[in-house]
């Protein structure tokens, strides 16, 4: 092998990208034949490929007439056409694995009918598996070695039924590789294989062991990965920093997208809104290089930022616009089980919403993502309590059941014991025999949930529960255990720092309050406390959606409160507070509607909480009541 | 990278085991390959657990449906079984280092 050919062999395998990028350069100047260039433009693609800046790769490979495999490859990265490539005849090893894991992940995102109609009958990991014998022949170690590390990390992707077989075989293929790679030249290499099996195995003396050796290669960007798993799957958050700094000093530009990814999922977690969103914008702009799984993932995490802001008309449009024949399935159905969501915030037809929702059900169970499939069957479960068919309901619950039974999801386990108290409740109040022995059992499934989380120390989960069973004791009218509940959720979401579910928590108290509690001096300020708490926050994150509501519950609070009032000294102050909040709440809504104009007609058969023109019918009759027909009339404007 | 003491035992340990197992490498590679095909035979065998669960979602409960559904898990434990067996047959997991 030519010297600087050797080198760069030595900087690519070593994830040392500036010293690769340079080398392929050179090799570009100084190619003295057709062959020579087309093969140092394949080495700066690949280069550039690695780095996550597909789009770069694609422009550059297009500077060559050869190199048809990775052309026909990085076309697909950025198109999702998979068929010129896996119509591509060709014995080149190369071109061989770019084949293999165009079907691989053309069958994980769009499914095997998809495949199988673009002729892809090949067997990816038969493909893969000739290839792995040929490079052990020729002594290429190393490219055997990471050719099969990225095939077994989109098995994880698949299959997820079945782990219980994959793993044990998967664990006896890493010891395997392990031993043969004592014959790879580079310790990047070896620490690969340690980190797959960090990952796959939760080993984190396996994790610590890839920082050695990408250590002793000075891989950056390999210790940048390594710092990633610490804090992604060993909750060692602290890291994320330094694997961010990691990744930028190696010119990573996608694993510093998916690290932002990861930051901006955390910050909605712990409903940190306005940080999810920058973190979000510091991920777009990395991951805005990439290729069409990166695009779409983005485009679905955008979606879903605007539908936790309210903002459902943009959600609505822009879900429109993505759902098209050359999207890959699984972000489709990601998009539909959004747009059902929205749907249901809008009040809008819900067979509609239904008929999303199973679409998007369908396509996940075709595609085989069983844990999307769960997840979105629980949504789908949450809409149909919104109806009456309880044969529905039932038969999806234990639908849900033996999936989450199958995949050992036992947080899904204890989510089931909340839903069965609540259909237990709702078959009741069905069919009138709503009794004490009922709420007992209903009791008893909310205590079995909270027990397994207990035993899981999922607090968030056990919170969850607390407010479920607060909802439910406000609906059959036992307000004391109600308010318990709801006080008991505050304090675990409060333990674990998720503002956004204290905050709704709180609003819900003022609700109750409100709505079932005669308010007086005892009564008034313990709602008015907790409202004006959730509205802070909600303030803070610019959550318009929530800001209006909870600005008409402290209205409404304030309103009915001047009512019982009457007479009273401190009437006048009471009267001043309801007129504020209604007028604040006219300017809420304002803001909240110039992101959707077309909302107020929408949401006015809204099944969930309360439609501005409710709100605003009730600040139109208090400011009649109180005598101010001129502010009055803006209301009735504002809804015509 | 700043090594801790620590950190320098132990790769000199990994490159100890890794000098050990040169002497493997051509069993390694040979074993590799069979456990390529071991997967590939449990990614297709995979398939009765999406028939299982199929099977479970679409059919009411009935004596033919379990009939089914045991038989199905029945040829799975039975796979599930031979491959563990002859894992620990054909490659006795070894540990790397002694630490």
């Amino acid at each position: 092998m030519p010297l600087s050919l050797e080198k760069f062999s030595d900087a690519f395998f070593r994830d040392d990208f500036s010293t690769a990028t340079a080398l392929a350069e050179q090799l570009e100047k100084e190619a003295s034949s057709d062959e020579e260039y087309d093969y140092a433009i394949n080495c700066a693609a690949k280069v550039l490929l690695k780095q996550g800046k597909v789009k770069a790769a694609q422009n550059k490979i297009l500077e060559s007439n050869d190199n048809h495999g990775l052309k026909l490859f990085l076309e697909f990265l950025t198109t999702g056409k998979a068929k010129p490539l896996i119509n591509y005849k060709t014995d080149d090893i190369d071109t061989l694995i770019y084949k293999a894991q165009t079907i691989l992940l053309s069958k994980i995102y769009w499914g095997i009918e998809h495949v199988e109609s673009i002729d892809g009958y090949q067997d990816p990991d038969l493909v893969l598996e000739e290839v792995f014998a040929r490079l052990v022949k020729r002594g290429e170690v190393d490219k055997a070695i990471l050719a099969s590390v990225q095939s077994m990390e989109l098995t994880l992707e698949d299959q997820v039924l079945s782990h219980d077989i994959h793993l044990p075989i998967i664990h006896e293929q890493i010891i395997n590789l392990l031993e043969l790679s004592s014959q790879a030249k580079y310790d990047s290499t070896r620490a690969k294989l340690y980190l797959l099996k960090a990952r796959i195995f939760k080993d984190r003396e396996a994790a610590g062991d890839a920082e050695i050796l990408f250590g002793r290669d000075n891989n950056i960007n390999g210790l940048g990965e390594t710092y990633m798993q610490y804090a992604k799957d060993f909750n060692e958050e602290q890291y994320y920093e330094k694997a961010i700094e990691n990744f930028k000093l190696a010119g990573n530009e996608i694993a510093q997208g998916f690290i932002f990814e990861a930051l901006a999922s955390n910050s909605l977690i712990s409903g940190q809104i306005n940080e999810a969103e920058k973190c979000f914008e510091h991920a777009e702009s990395k991951l805005n290089n990439g290729g069409i799984f990166e695009f779409y993932g983005l485009e679905v995490q955008r979606i879903s930022m605007l539908a936790i802001k309210g903002k459902y008309q943009s959600v609505k449009e822009r879900v429109h616009s993505l759902i098209n024949p050359n999207v890959p399935s699984f972000f489709v159905a990601q998009a539909y089980q959004i747009l059902a969501n929205t749907m249901i915030q809008l009040g809008e037809d819900i067979d509609t919403a239904k008929a999303y929702i199973e679409t998007a059900c369908d396509i996940f169970k075709q595609l085989k993502r069983y844990n999307q499939l769960l997840y979105t069957q629980n949504v789908y479960f949450q809409i149909l309590l919104l109806e009456d068919d309880l044969e529905r309901i039932e038969k999806l619950g234990r639908e849900i059941i033996q999936l989450s039974t199958r995949l050992g999801n036992e947080e899904l386990k204890a989510s089931k014991y909340l839903d069965l108290a609540f259909v237990t409740i709702r078959l009741s109040l069905e069919d009138s025999s709503l009794n004490e022995a009922k709420i007992t059992e209903a009791t008893d499934y909310f205590n079995k949930a909270i027990q397994l989380y207990q035993d899981q120390d999922n607090l968030m989960g056990e919170a969850d529960t607390y407010q479920a069973m607060g909802n439910m004791f406000t609906g059959i009218g036992k307000l004391e255990e109600a308010l318990n509940a709801f006080l008991q959720a505050k304090k675990l979401y409060n333990e674990c720092e998720a503002k956004l579910q204290a905050a709704i928590t709180d609003t819900l108290i003022g609700i109750l309050m409100l709505n079932y509690v005669v308010l007086n001096a005892q009564t008034y300020p313990i709602a008015m406390r907790h409202l004006e708490t959730a509205l802070v926050y909600f303030n803070s994150e610019n959550l318009y959606d929530l800001i209006w509501k909870t600005l008409f519950y402290l209205a409404d609070l304030n309103h009915r409160y001047f009512i019982e009032s009457s007479g009273k000294e401190h009437e006048e102050t009471i009267k001043n507070k309801a007129k504020t909040y209604y007028l604040e709440m006219l300017v809420a809504v304002q803001d909240y509607e110039q992101d959707a104009p077309q909302l107020l007609a929408s949401s006015q058969n809204s099944l969930v909480g309360i439609t501005i023109k409710d709100a605003y019918n009730k600040a139109y009759q208090f400011f009649l009541t109180i005598g101010e027909e001129d502010i009055a009339r803006k209301f009735k404007q504002s809804q015509n | 990278m700043n090594y801790s003491q620590a950190q320098a035992e132990r790769y000199e340990q990994l490159i100890a085991d890794f000098v050990k197992n040169e002497s493997k490498a051509k069993t390694a590679a040979e074993n590799c390959i069979k456990g390529l095909k071991k997967l590939r035979l449990a990614k297709s065998f995979a398939q009765i657990d999406d028939e299982i669960l199929n099977l479970s979602l679409a059919t009411e409960e009935s004596i033919g449906f379990f009939t089914q559904i045991l038989n199905l898990e029945a040829k799975r434990l039975k796979f599930k079984e031979e491959a563990l067996k002859s894992l620990k047959t054909e490659n006795k997991p070894r540990k790397l280092s002694a630490a």
